[in-house]
């Protein structure tokens, strides 16, 4: 076992300690996210309230607590369907080859072939007003292709080891060649793109929650908290500071991790993954 | 040639998968454009009315055949807001997107490259671990808050630069050094590591056994022969210049496509929507074919098809 680098360490040790403060969210507010107290505006930061207060006297604290879940839970759903979608469709291409590799692969050329954002985008401002689980979906319906490519490719890869041969000669059939023989060995590569995918998803959400097509206006976002506060920079410059550092940390803490299990699960390939 | 060939081929079944694609996932999305663009009390002849307009009350093969038609006429219809051609108000937008995405591409060249050569040169040394880190951060900032805080630091407070719109040099800076940040750490690194890999060649060992200098070594062997896969990345490149390119014309009122496609978005003009998706994709496709081939030309003893 290799020894864990610094970054792994680091990413590890944030995503809980984020993930353990995004879950703590309603004990650790010291109050209402979301209650209005006007004659409380725009108050600096201090020890009642250490993230100050917005426009409306909400505490901007709880409000950025409640967004951490918003975003971890989304980017969650969000990157757990594209991996079921794509691990799908990649072995089902690299398994069988043939024309179902050939259909498949042509699809996921289209969905690349849109830069990814405009088509989200656009989709979710079509879809506006949607609920959380109509994001999801549309991250989703986006996000698979990656992921097919790749598990297609660690297929081709796989398929022709000695361990499938002796496998297929012991008399195991397609399923279980692939439930069993295959998909455990996808593993590592899947977590290194997923990790990247986590930090690539929880930026996608804000941006969409920042341009107003995002997480419905009643939800607590970071996205949207930005898009508010941009108004008062002036006044309040911690109403931009503090959300942004939340998400800056949380995207920091999934690249970390991505990268300390890129080197640690396959080191032959350090550096490659640059995104 | 015949590689040449071959690409430009495949790049017609792609554009129309991108075509096809932009006109089902607007019609098959849940939620009613109609309702959406008047209000869901909108009356019923209104309602209607626009239906019509847009040519909804169709079957959709219908729609779809007349969409094709008019798209091979170049006719991308009109906007509902402006009631322009939706073709020409794209193009009257191109050159400040081009501008501002042209300048940033120049600027992360200037300071992503050479930090990653001196990564390179001192790897594991203290520069090295500074810029990494300064990388990282920089991969990790999103536009919208980076933006607020140059705004906040440089605009309001010191007052060095223009806040918003195009203008002359000085407005360009800030939305620049927005966009930059990520595209710069990433430059850096695929420099740092495309470097690095290079140094292990053999050739590079020759270079050294003959006693060649440590400029010459890796300035003329080493950077001319790591700055190719530079260009195998330009496709990511692009579609972060794009992802950010929207959300940072927001923020500075710059006025490029960007601009056009959120103003589009807000105003649920959807012929303007789905004509700015269109365009921007087709060039993108575009613009990743055009590189794969010039990195074909340039190395031809890649072969692209694996």
């Amino acid at each position: 076992m290799k020894h864990w680098s610094l970054s792994l360490r680091a990413g590890i040790f944030l995503i809980f300690f984020l993930s353990l403060l995004a879950f703590f969210a309603p004990q650790l507010s010291s109050q209402d996210p979301n209650l209005i107290e006007l004659q409380n505006r725009f108050s600096s930061p201090s020890l009642q309230q250490p993230m100050g207060t917005d426009q409306n006297g909400r505490d901007i604290m709880g409000q950025v607590l409640f967004g951490a879940r918003v975003s971890l839970t989304l980017a969650f759903a969000v990157v757990a369907s594209s991996v079921l979608i794509g691990l799908l469709v990649g072995c089902l291409a690299g398994y069988f080859g043939g024309w179902v590799d050939s259909f498949f692969m042509r699809v996921v050329d289209i969905v690349f072939a849109f830069p990814g954002f405009l088509l989200v985008l656009t989709l979710a401002a079509i879809s506006q007003g949607g609920s959380l689980i109509h994001l999801v979906f549309i991250m989703a319906l986006t996000g698979w292709a990656g992921y097919a490519r790749l598990i297609r490719g660690e297929v081709l890869h796989l398929k022709h080891k000695e361990y499938i041969l002796n496998s297929e000669a012991l008399g195991a059939n397609h399923k279980r060649k692939i439930l069993v023989h295959l998909v455990p060995n996808l593993w590592p590569p899947i977590l290194v793109h997923a990790s990247f995918g986590m930090a690539m998803t929880i930026v996608t959400e804000s941006s969409l929650s920042f341009l107003g097509v995002g997480v419905p206006p009643e939800t607590a976002s970071w996205g949207s908290l930005l898009n508010s506060s941009r108004h008062f920079l002036l006044e309040a410059p911690y109403m931009s500071i503090f959300p942004g550092l939340a998400l800056l940390l949380t995207v920091l803490a999934f690249n970390l991790l991505g990268e300390g299990l890129q080197d640690q699960l396959s080191p032959h390939v350090q550096n490659k993954h640059i995104l | 040639m015949s590689f040449f060939l071959k690409r430009l081929i495949t790049l017609f079944p792609v554009l129309f998968g991108v075509v096809t694609l932009s006109f089902f996932f607007i019609h098959f999305i849940p939620g009613d454009p109609v309702e959406i663009m008047l209000g869901e009390s909108a009356r019923v002849a209104d309602k209607a009315q626009l239906r019509k307009e847009l040519g909804l009350d169709q079957p959709i093969t219908t729609q779809y055949f007349l969409f094709l038609k008019n798209l091979s006429q170049l006719d991308l219809g009109s906007s509902l807001q402006s009631k322009k051609p939706v073709l020409s108000e794209v193009l009257e937008k191109l050159p400040a997107s081009l501008e501002l995405g042209l300048a940033t591409l120049l600027f992360s060249l200037a300071i992503g490259v050479p930090l990653g050569v001196i990564s390179a040169m001192k790897k594991n040394g203290f520069w090295d671990w500074s810029f990494s880190t300064l990388a990282l951060i920089g991969l990790s900032s999103p536009a919208f808050w980076l933006a607020p805080l140059l705004i906040w630091l440089f605009a309001l407070k010191l007052n060095w630069f223009p806040v918003s719109e195009r203008g002359g040099l000085p407005h360009l800076v800030l939305p620049t050094l927005t966009l930059a940040s990520g595209i710069a750490a990433l430059f850096l690194r695929l420099t740092r590591s495309s470097l690095l890999e290079t140094l292990n060649e053999d050739y590079m060992k020759t270079a050294k056994a003959k006693g060649l200098s440590t400029f010459k070594i890796f300035f003329v062997h080493g950077l001319s022969n790591s700055l190719f896969p530079l260009l195998t990345t330009f496709g990511m490149v692009l579609g972060s210049l794009i992802t950010g390119t929207v959300i940072v014309e927001t923020l500075f009122d710059w006025p490029g496509l960007g601009t056009l496609l959120f103003q589009a978005i807000q105003n649920r003009d959807y012929p303007m929507v789905q004509g700015c998706v269109l365009f921007v994709s087709s060039l993108y496709v575009l613009v990743n074919t055009l590189t794969d081939i010039t990195y074909q030309f340039l190395h031809p003893q890649v072969s692209v098809d694996s």
